[in-house]
């Protein structure tokens, strides 16, 4: 049995719908030949250069099996003609994959709560890299400084309510 | 001798790391200078063995853009 890992980026302007139908695509076709092991959306995120004039892009690590790697040229060609499909990379692994995720993909609603450590991984290092990463950087922190204010608003109010009863 | 060079040794033999991952571009980050080049093994003191695995993980991050090409600065 022969591993395979594709990781490949898909043109972050698409809206949920069109990037499902894209990953399910991607799959049907992987289907042909091989068995999916596993599938890992990491989601949007900045690329090293600008591809196709895209600064971000959506991120999908897909793993798989198979007898012979007959179908891979195939795969690869078909990869290369999607036009949704900024740049896929296919690697030989040498043994089955175990299900590590280097990456978490973010849910909306955990958004928030995640933001700290991916903050903490990576986007400090983009920044300080990268001045021009400030677009991503400076969310975060206008997150951060507005949840300050909001732990400040309740104290403010207070001693407004105080004053008031005084 | 007044300077005194700091001992090299390999990262990942030290760490007991025989496989690099291309993904784990935190650690391949150590190893390429400020501008997205490989720094030479003289440098950073990495085995030949795991140097040249260095390389093509470097390489390969790279190509899926999570990695830069070498750049020049102001770029």
């Amino acid at each position: 049995m022969k591993y395979f890992e594709t990781l490949y980026i898909v043109n972050p302007n698409y809206e949920q719908s069109r990037l499902d139908t894209i990953i399910k695509d991607v799959e049907k076709n992987i289907g042909k030949f091989s068995k999916v092991i596993s599938q890992n959306i990491w989601g949007k995120k900045r690329l090293a250069y600008k591809i196709d004039n895209q600064k971000y892009g959506t991120f999908v690590l897909l793993n798989f099996e198979t007898e012979d790697g007959s179908g891979i040229a195939g795969f690869e060609s078909y990869m290369k003609l999607n036009t949704s499909v900024l740049r896929a990379q296919t690697i030989r692994l040498k043994s089955r994959p175990i299900e590590t995720v280097y990456e978490k993909p973010i849910p909306l609603d955990d958004k928030n709560k995640l933001k700290q450590s991916i903050e903490d991984e990576g986007k400090i290092d983009k920044t300080s890299e990268d001045s021009l990463a400030n677009n991503e950087g400076a969310e975060p922190v206008k997150v951060e400084s507005a949840n300050v204010i909001d732990e400040g608003d309740p104290i403010a109010e207070s001693v407004d309510t105080d004053t008031e009863q005084k | 001798m007044a300077f005194v060079s700091k001992r090299k040794y390999c990262y990942f033999k030290e760490n007991n790391i025989t496989e690099i991952d291309y993904k784990d571009v935190k650690l391949l980050r150590r190893f390429i200078t400020e501008h997205g080049k490989i720094m030479p093994r003289r440098v950073t003191g990495t085995s030949s063995k795991m140097h040249r695995k260095l390389v093509r993980a470097i390489k390969r991050a790279r190509n899926i853009a999570l990695m830069p090409y070498a750049t020049v600065a102001g770029d």
